[in-house]
């Protein structure tokens, strides 16, 4: 049997808020397999970024273990965590996050950087994935003089650049209009379809989580629901 | 992986770029204690190539009589052009020779210039040579029956008539042609600096052209070899005491005439070693704040780069070496001023006859910036440390 990108199991996170405790995690266990296209939602509050941020090995959890590519990452310090996470997986995010300072070529070379490629790679690696994501126009532009789904194609590229097997996306388009926001949408699922990326995606919107094969519904920090999506799926 | 490369300081520089430097304050004090740093160190090794070169030039037998005792009669007290022949009775001395100084005013091509004029005995100035006064590139020298000709120092032509002015030309004083018939070397040594853009010619001419009375500027005295220069300078000081019924002069020789040099560059040492220090610890403490509010407000940005897998070290390698930057922006402003700075000093030293010439030296400007550099990066390590503990899901929720 094929092993899993990413497995957590029975993962809790609970803020001590003094008074009273917060479960926003509360003994989740998931498989994630390489290719799968899992979507998540849930009312506002339910803990929906918390798995993610989890999933992606940026969040430890309070109980529980996070495996990535099966190595448990408890044992990892906070530096290999980050190496693991360029490496592995690449971040969307609501609110784009791109450096406002940088153009979109630089904060797409970004991550390249961290991962200690060198100058002239990270260039070309740069280049032809905002070329890819329909950016060849713009790369010399900084983040203020581009559109929001312009920006967001910055960050998909920026996601991409360290050529990640998985793509974490928490609610991509909540930002963006219709229009945009369905072609960033359309974007992501070609990188499953085409690249046979993982991506994981928070959204509140279920004809959005329809593209997914799979939709995980969680309410208070549990997993309530798993609906298989069959007409989208392709395999496993 | 190398933490230091070639985008770790594009980075830290587009980062100085985006924002103003929050006030001039921030790198104020790096401005000042470089300045400090700088005019301290370039005067402090001019004083040292400059006395080096005084005893190297003038010798350990020189002797100079200054007028004045002490700092208030200095502007009244005078030699007298006597004063001469009386030190050169005194026993040990080889010879003394005055040398007289005043304005004069020139016409050159139809152009009135005012130029520094030195008077000196014809029959003595072959014999200043060995204190770096009056040695020949070009042409003659003065001699005994010369009354109406000159020699011109070496940058005169350059820097005061501003035109190639030579040999066989000639200046006019009031109607009277002063021929040009010799062109000196270059002076090296601070004293005789004075001649490199003066002219010189018989002190008896000089008086004679002057309204006023002039009295010797300096007597120089050589002594014979193997005289006790404490001594002598003892004789020398008590026949002149004598004759002018009050000690109304100075009698110095080349150690002291440094000391005097060495111990008000000592007092200004002081002075500017607490302004730079305090000015440093300003300027550190200025990098710090700004940087520590760059922190407050890039959390979210250090949140993403952690994310997309920037290392602790790394985070606090984007944060020092921008801090770092800053300054170096403050050093290298603090550099040209210490650089002004000290040129006013040597300039005042220089009309003062004092022997300093503040010297930069390659050595100086690289220490200075690196320094500067260094002290921003200190001042860096704590914000860094701040920005590079800053847990990535949290920044990223950070608003
Ligand atoms: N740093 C924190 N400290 C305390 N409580 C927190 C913290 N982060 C999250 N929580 C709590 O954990 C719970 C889950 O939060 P989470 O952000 O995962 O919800 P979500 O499903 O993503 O919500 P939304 O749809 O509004 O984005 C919430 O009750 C939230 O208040
Ligand atoms: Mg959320």
């Amino acid at each position: 049997m094929e092993k899993p990108v990413i497995r957590v199991e029975n993962v809790s996170k609970i803020y001590d808020m003094g008074k009273v405790q917060v479960k926003a995690l509360d003994g989740v266990s998931l498989s994630v397999y390489k290719g799968q296209f899992l979507s998540i939602m849930g009312p506002s509050g339910s803990g929906k970024t918390t798995l993610l941020d989890v999933l992606s090995a940026l969040l430890r959890p309070t109980k529980g273990e996070v495996f990535v590519n099966e190595k448990p990452i408890s044992k990892m310090d906070d530096n290999q965590l980050a190496q693991v996470r360029g490496k592995t997986i690449g971040f969307i995010f609501q609110t784009f996050n791109l450096i406002p300072r940088m153009s979109a070529l630089e904060n797409v070379m970004l991550p390249l950087w961290f991962a200690g490629k060198p100058i002239n790679e990270r260039k070309e690696i740069a280049e032809k994935i905002l070329g890819e994501v329909g950016l060849g126009q713009r790369m010399n532009h900084k983040p203020n003089e581009l559109s929001g789904g312009q920006r967001q194609r910055v960050a998909i590229a920026r996601a991409l650049a360290t050529n990640p097997d998985v793509i974490v996306a928490d609610e991509p388009t909540g930002n963006l209009d219709t229009a945009s926001g369905e072609q960033i949408l359309e974007l992501i699922s070609q990188l499953n379809k085409k690249q046979g990326k993982t991506v994981l995606m928070v959204t509140h919107e279920s004809e959005i989580a329809e593209r997914a094969h799979e939709t995980i519904f969680l309410r208070d920090g549990k997993i309530v629901k798993n609906k298989k999506n069959e007409t989208r799926r392709t395999k496993k | 992986m190398s933490l230091i490369d070639r985008e770790l300081f594009s980075i830290a520089f587009k980062n100085l770029k985006g924002r103003r430097l929050r006030s001039f304050l921030t790198i104020f004090g790096i401005v000042v204690g470089i300045a400090a740093i700088v005019a301290l160190i370039s005067i402090g090794e001019g004083l040292n190539q400059s006395v080096t070169d005084q005893f190297d030039q003038l010798g350990t037998n020189t002797i100079m009589i200054l007028p004045g005792g002490g700092f208030v009669e200095s502007v009244f007290a005078k030699l007298d052009d006597d004063d001469v022949d009386l030190i050169e009775n005194v026993k040990g001395v080889d010879f003394a020779a005055a040398l007289y100084i005043t304005g004069l005013q020139v016409e050159y091509k139809g152009e009135m210039k005012t130029v520094i004029a030195i008077g000196i005995d014809p029959e003595k100035i072959e014999q200043l040579g060995f204190i770096g006064i009056a040695n020949l590139e070009e042409g003659r020298n003065l001699t005994p029956h010369d009354t109406t000709a000159v020699v011109i120092g070496s940058k005169f032509g350059d820097r005061i008539i501003k035109d190639d002015i030579g040999l066989k030309q000639s200046l006019n004083v009031n109607g009277n042609k002063l021929r040009i018939v010799g062109i000196l070397e270059e002076a090296q040594n601070n004293f005789a600096g004075m001649f490199n853009t003066a002219i010189t010619m018989n002190s008896d001419t000089l008086k004679d052209f002057s309204d006023t009375k002039i009295t010797p500027f300096r007597i120089i005295v050589k002594a014979l070899p193997g005289e006790d220069i404490d001594e002598l300078k003892e004789r020398i000081s008590n026949q002149l005491e004598r004759d002018h019924d009050k000690k109304d002069f100075q009698v110095m020789d080349l150690q002291q005439i440094s000391e005097m040099a060495g111990s008000i560059v000592g007092m200004i040492s002081l002075v500017l070693i607490g302004i730079a220090g305090i000015s440093l610890l300003v300027g550190g403490i200025g990098i710090m704040n700004t940087m520590l509010m760059s922190v407050l407000e890039r959390t979210k940005e250090v949140g993403v780069m952690k994310a997309i897998g920037a290392t602790t070290p790394r985070i606090i390698s984007i944060f020092v070496v921008e801090a770092g930057m800053i300054g170096l922006v403050g050093g290298a402003i603090g550099l040209l001023l210490g650089i002004g700075a000290a040129g006013i000093v040597s300039l005042v030293a220089e009309l003062t006859g004092l022997p300093l010439t503040a010297v930069v030296t390659p050595t100086l400007i690289i220490g200075a910036l690196a320094f500067s550099m260094g002290v921003g990066m200190i001042a860096g390590v704590y914000p860094a440390i701040r920005a590079a503990s800053v847990e990535p899901v949290e920044a990223l929720r950070y608003e």
